[in-house]
């Protein structure tokens, strides 16, 4: 019976999952269409607050009914059978607890990801668009932190992408068992992908490519259990999962698409015509919110992307705009990207892993036999060569209309994963099962030790500092701190981005200037308050001119050898600035 | 019902077919341990060579040797 409950078991807690996670995101995208309907500023803490509560209260009767008898969590054993797993799991408790200390991290996290949920605060919705055409995606990754950023708590941002990673984890180990109908297969699967140390990464950050993926794959998981039950609520959770990925970034249509026409495909086949169209209008809805808000303000629902299809032309950016080809993560053309795994090359000098990169060493050890045994099992097996294929096509886009960006091929990731379940279901009617255990213990264990370095050397520099504080563990002086609640500051700083500017409990408003602006601009504003860093001598003799100097040094930093000096300057007119709107 | 005996949807009509192959499999004996062949062999050598490649090559495993204060 072991391998019927797993089944059950995982079924049933991913679909309350992906519910729940539906409810929450559909809770806010309806603040966020109140404002855009009626301009009411529906999404400001309060109503976020209120929300977030009545959800959690949702959650709460939830994990009681689970947790009684008969429920999924019932006689759940929290320690893993696999050796791979405790490593994997040690590791991530270390960056919970860490996380649970520290302040977001991450280059687009925080210049990109909390900068849109906190303009939404502000604004009280999801109008007006940003100007910058890259903070006009579809954001259903970003409407998670509205929650813990409502509250000004940072801790808490990222841990909607740790909902994101527990999802990938049980959607991957319910298709893996279905595909190999071995429990110790489907452990072997999940090890894999939780001992990437992308996934590592972006599983306690604000990045969206985890979420986005995890919710491919848990549409993946709950269409196969709808083909075996046939419960139509399982499709239908299927398809907002599907539609929950296609509104979280651009680089997740083409294989929203591809996923969606493999169950369009069985449905067809199945006549289940009146369900493939309920299908596809849940899929379209959770994305519709952007599609309809980038529409009114562009003319073009798919914004920033541009159309160019025979006549229709709707204008945006090129896709070569949203990728600079020597960016970090971003694998050449050349059959060196095919190697990438094994050497996992720097692109600028910096660490080999994090949110943009790494797969660590038992990505690297399995990879290529477990390629090899889907492509045999896929002659034999008619869902195999399903799966190969899905493979094949994913792998295609990510080569070529994905430019290769590592993080953007995430499913593609994943989906090699799953083949190493295939892989071990062979490997374990032969004594190679011990030896192929212990090779993938020892591989999550390297990668999850590299994965701790890093956070490991900041938690070590923040006790050698005796400091918590926000300023030190961002490197800025302490006086952004204490500046008046909602005081306007201009921000001159090149590295810093204005979430770090924002300030403990996030109360300032960070405001830049255009590229194009000239020094003299830098006096015309209303603000009450200018940051400069390193050397800026042009724009601190214009800054003199208006405003005094209120700090000048090199601010603690658990980073001190890159830590440059910093000015901090209040206008004249500076006495006015907290009256600027806060939240 | 023997142990190894299939189980059919006629016996449990609350469960699926699926469901059916699935318990069957539970109920059955576990299959004798076969010796690996050449192709085991092989997918196993290419597991160790991947991950011999990755430790001689691998950027991380500097990175990480330099972090532990490691020379080479």
């Amino acid at each position: 019976m072991a391998l019927a409950q797993a089944i059950r078991r995982s079924d049933a807690i991913l679909v309350r999952i992906v519910w729940l996670i539906s409810i929450l995101i559909f809770a806010l995208q309806a603040l966020a269409w109140t404002h855009l309907v009626t301009g009411i500023r529906a999404m400001t803490p309060w109503p976020v607050r209120v929300v977030t509560l009545a959800w959690l209260v949702v959650c709460v009767i939830w994990l009681r009914a689970g947790m009684g008898r008969g429920g999924e969590f019932a006689g759940l054993s929290l320690l893993p059978r696999s050796w791979a797993l405790r490593f994997a799991g040690f590791a991530y408790l270390f960056l919970l607890l860490n996380t649970l200390i520290s302040f977001p991290s991450g280059f687009d996290a925080i210049h990109y990801h909390l900068l849109l949920p906190l303009e939404w605060l502000r604004n009280g919705g999801v109008w007006p668009m940003d100007p910058d055409p890259l903070m006009a995606q579809p954001a259903n990754a970003e409407l998670l932190s509205l929650p813990a950023l409502s509250i000004h708590n940072e801790a808490l941002v990222g841990l909607g992408n740790a909902l994101g990673a527990l999802i990938l984890a049980i959607s991957v180990y319910s298709i893996a068992l279905r595909f190999t109908e071995l429990i110790e297969a489907a452990e072997f699967s999940v090890a894999l992908v939780v001992g990437l140390p992308i996934i590592l990464y972006q599983t306690f950050s604000s990045y969206t490519d985890l979420f986005g993926t995890s919710m491919l794959f848990a549409a993946a998981a709950l269409f196969m259990a709808y083909c075996e039950n046939g419960e139509r609520a399982l499709c239908w959770a299927s398809a907002v999962a599907l539609g929950l990925s296609f509104g979280t970034k651009p680089c997740f249509w083409p294989y929203c698409v591809l996923f969606f026409g493999v169950i369009a495909f069985v449905l067809w086949s199945r006549k289940a015509y009146a369900l493939m169209t309920v299908s596809a209008a849940l899929l379209a809805i959770p994305a519709l919110l952007w599609f309809a808000r980038n529409e009114i303000a562009t003319g073009n629902p798919l914004y920033p992307l541009a159309i160019h299809v025979g006549p229709i032309a709707l204008n945006g950016l090129d896709r070569s705009n949203f990728v600079d080809p020597h960016g970090t993560g971003v694998l050449g053309p050349s059959l060196k990207a095919l190697t990438y795994p094994w050497v996992e090359y720097v692109w600028d000098h910096g660490i080999p892993f994090d949110e943009h990169r790494g797969l660590g060493p038992a990505f690297a050890t399995f990879w290529v036999p477990s390629l090899l045994v889907a492509c045999i099992a896929a002659v034999q097996v008619r869902r195999v060569a399903v799966l190969v294929a899905l493979f094949a096509v994913s792998w295609l886009v990510w080569w070529g209309p994905l430019y290769r960006v590592l993080r953007f091929g995430l499913p593609v990731i994943i989906l090699m994963c799953l083949f190493g379940a295939l892989f071990y279901k062979r490997i374990s009617t032969t004594s190679l099962r011990r030896p192929v255990g212990a090779l993938l213990a020892a591989g999550t264990a390297l990668g999850c030790l590299m994965c701790l370095t890093t956070p490991a050397r900041d938690f070590v520099e923040r006790i050698r500092a005796h400091s918590w504080s926000r300023a030190v563990y961002y490197g800025y002086p302490d006086i952004v701190d204490q500046l008046p609640p909602g005081s306007r500051v201009l921000n001159r700083v090149p590295a810093a981005s204005n979430f770090i500017l924002e300030g403990r409990n996030l109360t300032n408003v960070v405001v830049t200037l255009p590229e194009s602006a000239k020094p003299a601009a830098l006096c015309d504003g209303e603000s009450g308050y200018a940051v400069t860093m390193g050397d800026t001598g042009a724009q601190d003799a214009v800054l003199r001119t208006c405003a005094s100097l209120l700090y000048d040094g090199v601010p603690r930093s658990i980073h001190p050898k890159i830590t440059k000096e910093w000015r901090v300057y209040r206008y004249a007119a500076a006495s006015q600035a907290a009256g600027h709107p806060k939240f | 019902m023997t142990p190894s005996a299939p189980i059919s949807s006629a016996d449990r009509p609350e469960i699926t077919g699926t469901q059916c192959l699935i318990e069957t499999a539970d109920r059955l004996p576990a299959p004798n341990k076969r010796i690996f062949n050449r192709f085991d062999i092989v997918l196993f050598a290419l597991c160790c060579l991947g991950l011999l490649i990755y430790l001689i090559e691998s950027e991380s495993i500097r990175y990480l040797a330099l972090r532990l204060g490691v020379r080479h």
